[in-house]
């Protein structure tokens, strides 16, 4: 379980071994509506992260903390720091964070419409200042990546279905060449066998090009597949962390995420009791 | 005979269309990146007139005159986007749009004031030559100037479409969060994109006034090109130039047939009436952007 | 609202009372009082003044209905009030229709011709709307000019005869500014209902999200076409009013800039209410006049400088305001107004 520690006092806070490390930010948007509260999370480089957590839990806020995408909902980090590479990026332009190599991959889908799939991936060259023959060869990355893409590269994006479009600003994000990706719900929508596509791409991702992944998930158990560790968020704070395998045998991610009883498929009133009242001392 | 006519009005039509797209393509370069709809834009064609003119009685050539208040232009352009519209950020559109009334008062009112009342003619900047064509009276200058103004729009569509930065300002017009989240530099985009409206109004000026008297009166070309800015679509580029021709052409020939039985009335009103009929049909314009709205 | 302590509603009546306390009542009497003896105080000139800023906030407060309550934009306001000028100068000159029902006239004139261009609303939105109401403006000037001089006077304009009222004509001043008096307390009240009537919820919910409207089952493109209708009413009663004040009535009483000035009146006295409708007209005509008067004065001041620098000025000034008011006080007048009452209210002991 995640024990309340100061993120400060903890050994080995912000080393070389943390790509990434948020220590005890506190969101608000339009300087009142406080979002996050006390959350440290952190990733390793070449890691794959599962950030859970139910609607309104706080995990798109957590994302867009980090990516800075926050300033244009009137949203600051107002407490604690945020540590990428071993630069504070809190607040920071976002245009900047990308190029440090922090991409997000919005919530939805965010295709641009209007332009071919070609010039989705064209756009998101603009960060990197590579010259034409590199761009050249991170696109043929990606449709090496999702072939599906290479063969609508001139349809115009708005008209893929679902699945392209999730494939295509994944695509897109990666040619931006970040060192770590936040991805925020790609399976949202999506059919399971999609998902499980999805999710085997992004674990590709990891392995072959060995970005680090941060990925906000409703869908616990395919998360879970791929994650290497996992945090679990409520009403804005974290309240549990561990590995792929302590999360998965734990007793109340079963019961509530995962959707299997401890015992069998009853749920008795006593573990969900139970459940509260560690959600009432962690949250 | 009646082949000259139709040719006369071919020829009125599609260089005074040229004029309206050069106009319009101006509304839609600051669109598309900031999501304001510039009503000062006839304000910017006429100070770009003035400033041409003052500099050209200051003894500058008018081509040195021309390239210079592209220039001017292009720093007040930047400057309406750095005084006014880039603190309005995140406000609704309507609110973008009010300031864009109040920055076409200040305008009208410094222009008025500022600029000496005495009458004078602008030159023609792109020759002074007459020919008959075809039964048809054709001035040089406005066909320099129309081919001049195609050259432009072919060349900011090419522009948007095909070159780095323009696709990146085309990913701000689709959506200003996407294209931030990507690493592109929204407010550079948008700051851009009025610089570049401001040299574009100096070309719709310079074409435009060739022989005809300067006058604050300039500014009212922005909303006789309007209708071209909603018929083609708030997003397109390119499309403005066919938007133009439709207006300019329809109009000529409402000139030339309608005018006669109605003093004249008939010519002025087809723009506005043939946009509200095409948006009733076809709301985002011919060749604007369609966005589908989700509950 | 602001309510003072120990004010309560017990009944639903009781809630809707516009006027709560004593001191409410003395001041609107006071408020009655002082309207009702201005012109024998102000003189010709600002009586005069008066009047026009009268007519003016009529046609705010229909603008107000339609901009902060429906979110509608428009930029026809001015040319609606010209409809309803022309409408009322042709009742009253042409067919010698009594005195107050030209001003009907021309009310339901301009409301026909304002729901013509509120009909695209079902089908148009955002700058799209505001911009073919732009077209209003334009199709009201050319119709008024190249249609043949038999119809509107073409650029001559109408004569208006002027008004009878109990076998009293009108015409001085004073006489114009009690006139138009009822006509401007009546908008407000209108106004006011329209803003707590089932109707302007309608119109508020079509403002912040229609779609979300038309899902709940309101008829968002029947509110939008009301809403237009509405503030053509309202345009058009101000310009018949307009009209026999100005004794004719003339296509260039109607400009572009008007619209734009009553948006602008809008935005310094603040979105969505009736006191911010009428804050707002009062504020920049009263600017407006200023400058008017101390303009030439001015221009003795500035070498080389023409003698019609007012207008001008008046634009430069008011396209300044109204930008200065978005950016930094964005709720406008009312707004700085309310903050004032509250002040106040507890002012000496504010603990």
């Amino acid at each position: 379980m995640h024990d309340v520690v100061a993120f400060a006092d903890r050994p080995g806070a912000g080393s070389a071994a943390e790509l990434l490390s948020v220590a005890n930010i506190e969101v608000r948007y339009q300087g009142t509506i406080l979002v996050l509260k006390n959350v440290s999370l952190h990733v390793a480089p070449g890691e794959i992260v599962a950030l859970l957590g139910s609607n309104g839990a706080g995990k798109s806020t957590t994302l867009k903390a980090i990516s800075s995408l926050i300033q244009s909902e009137e949203g600051r980090v107002t407490e604690g720091a945020i540590r990428f590479d071993g630069m504070n990026i809190e607040n920071d332009d976002p245009v900047r964070t990308v190029r440090r190599g922090v991409v997000q991959v919005m919530e939805g889908r965010r295709a641009l419409e209007h332009m071919s799939v070609e010039q989705n991936l064209l756009v998101a060259s603009a960060a990197t200042r590579m010259n034409k023959a590199a761009i050249r060869r991170s696109i043929e990355e990606v449709y090496a990546l999702f072939p599906v893409l290479a063969e609508f590269r001139n349809r115009q994006s708005g008209y893929l279905s679902g699945g392209q479009q999730q494939m295509m600003v994944i695509g897109r994000a990666l040619m931006t060449r970040p060192k770590l990706l936040l991805l925020d719900e790609p399976s949202l929508g999506l059919s399971p066998l999609l998902v499980s596509t999805i999710f085997e791409a992004i674990a590709r991702i990891n392995r072959e090009i060995g970005t680090a992944i941060l990925v906000v998930e409703q869908n616990a158990r395919v998360a879970l597949k791929h994650a290497h560790r996992g945090y679990v968020l409520e009403n804005g704070r974290i309240v549990m962390e561990g590995t792929r395998a302590e999360l998965l045998n734990n007793e109340d991610l079963k019961e509530f995420y995962l959707g299997i009883g401890a015992s069998g498929s009853a749920k008795t009133y006593r573990d969900i009791k139970h459940y509260r009242r560690r959600r009432r001392w962690l949250g | 005979m009646t082949l000259e006519i139709v040719l006369r009005v071919l020829y009125t039509g599609v260089t005074t269309g040229a004029i309206y797209a050069a106009v319009a393509v101006g509304f839609n370069v600051i669109y598309r990146s900031g999501r304001v709809f510039n009503i000062a834009q006839g304000e910017m064609v006429m100070i770009a007139t003035f400033m041409m003119v003052a500099l050209m009685g200051a003894g500058f050539s008018p081509w040195t005159a021309l390239v210079l208040s592209g220039i001017g232009m292009a720093l007040v352009g930047l400057a309406v986007e750095r005084l006014v519209l880039r603190r309005l950020v995140g406000q609704p559109e309507m609110a973008l749009f009010m300031a864009t009334l109040g920055v076409l008062l200040v305008m009208n009112g410094l222009g008025h004031i500022l600029i000496g009342a005495e009458p004078q003619i602008f030159p023609e900047l792109f020759g002074r030559d007459r020919w008959r064509i075809a039964g048809v009276n054709v001035r040089e200058s406005v066909l320099v100037g129309t081919a001049l103004i195609v050259a432009l729009i072919a060349g900011l569509a090419w522009f948007f479409n095909a070159t780095r930065t323009g696709l990146l300002m085309t990913a701000v017009a689709e959506s200003h969060q996407t294209a931030r989240s990507l690493g592109v530099n929204v407010r550079a985009s948008i700051a851009v994109s009025w610089a570049v409206s401001g040299v574009i109004s100096t070309v719709a000026a310079a074409v435009f006034m060739g022989g005809r008297m300067v006058s604050g009166d300039v500014a009212s070309i922005a909303f006789v090109a309007l209708p071209v800015v909603l018929l083609a679509g708030l997003e397109t580029i390119g499309g403005v130039l066919i938007g133009g021709i439709i207006v300019g052409v329809g109009q000529a020939a409402a000139a030339r047939w309608l005018d006669p039985l109605t003093e004249g009335g008939a010519s002025l009103i087809f723009p506005f009436a043939l946009m509200l009929v095409l948006l009733m049909i076809r709301p985002q314009g011919l060749f604007g952007w369609k966005h589908v709205e989700r509950i | 609202m602001y309510r003072a302590c120990g004010d309560f509603s017990e009944s639903y009546r009781n809630d809707m009372r516009l006027i709560r306390t004593r001191w409410q009542w003395a001041a609107l009497i006071l408020l009655a009082v002082g309207l009702l003896l201005y012109p024998q105080v102000a003189g010709g000139a600002w009586t005069r003044f008066a009047t026009v800023t009268g007519i003016t906030i009529v046609a705010v407060i229909g603008l107000q209905i339609l901009v902060g309550l429906s979110g509608q934009v428009s930029v026809g306001q001015s040319a609606f009030m010209g409809v309803g000028g022309y409408f009322a100068a042709i009742a009253a000159a042409r067919l010698g229709v009594p005195f107050p029902l030209p001003i009907l006239a021309g009310a339901v004139g301009a409301t026909l011709f304002g729901m013509l261009f509120g009909l695209p609303a079902a089908r148009i939105k955002g700058f799209y709307l505001a911009l073919t109401t732009l077209a209003a403006q334009f199709i009201f000037e050319f119709s008024i000019v190249r249609l043949p001089a038999g119809w509107f006077g073409a650029s001559a304009g109408i004569a208006m005869p002027t008004p009878v009222i109990f076998g009293t004509p009108i015409n001085t001043p004073e006489g114009f500014y009690y006139m138009v008096l009822p006509f401007v307390v009546a908008a407000c009240f209108a106004g006011v209902f329209i803003l707590r009537s089932r109707l302007g919820r309608a119109f508020v919910a079509v403002r912040d999200n229609d779609l979300a409207a038309e899902v709940t089952g309101i008829n968002v493109t029947y509110y939008k076409v009301v809403s237009f209708g509405i503030a053509s009413f309202f345009a058009g009663t101000a310009g018949a009013l307009l009209a026999y004040e100005n004794r004719f009535v003339h296509f260039e009483q109607f400009t572009l800039f008007e619209s734009i000035w009553f948006l602008g009146m809008l935005i310094v006295g603040g979105m969505g209410s009736i006191l911010g409708a009428v804050l707002g007209a009062i504020a920049l005509r009263l600017v407006q006049e200023l400058l008017m008067i101390g303009g030439p004065v001015l221009v003795g001041y500035l070498p080389g400088a023409r003698y019609d620098i007012a207008f001008p000025l008046v634009n430069v000034v008011l396209g300044t305001t109204i930008i200065l008011f978005l950016i930094y006080q964005p709720r406008g007048l009312a707004h700085i107004y309310r903050k004032g009452e509250r002040f106040f209210r507890l002012w000496p002991f504010p603990h």
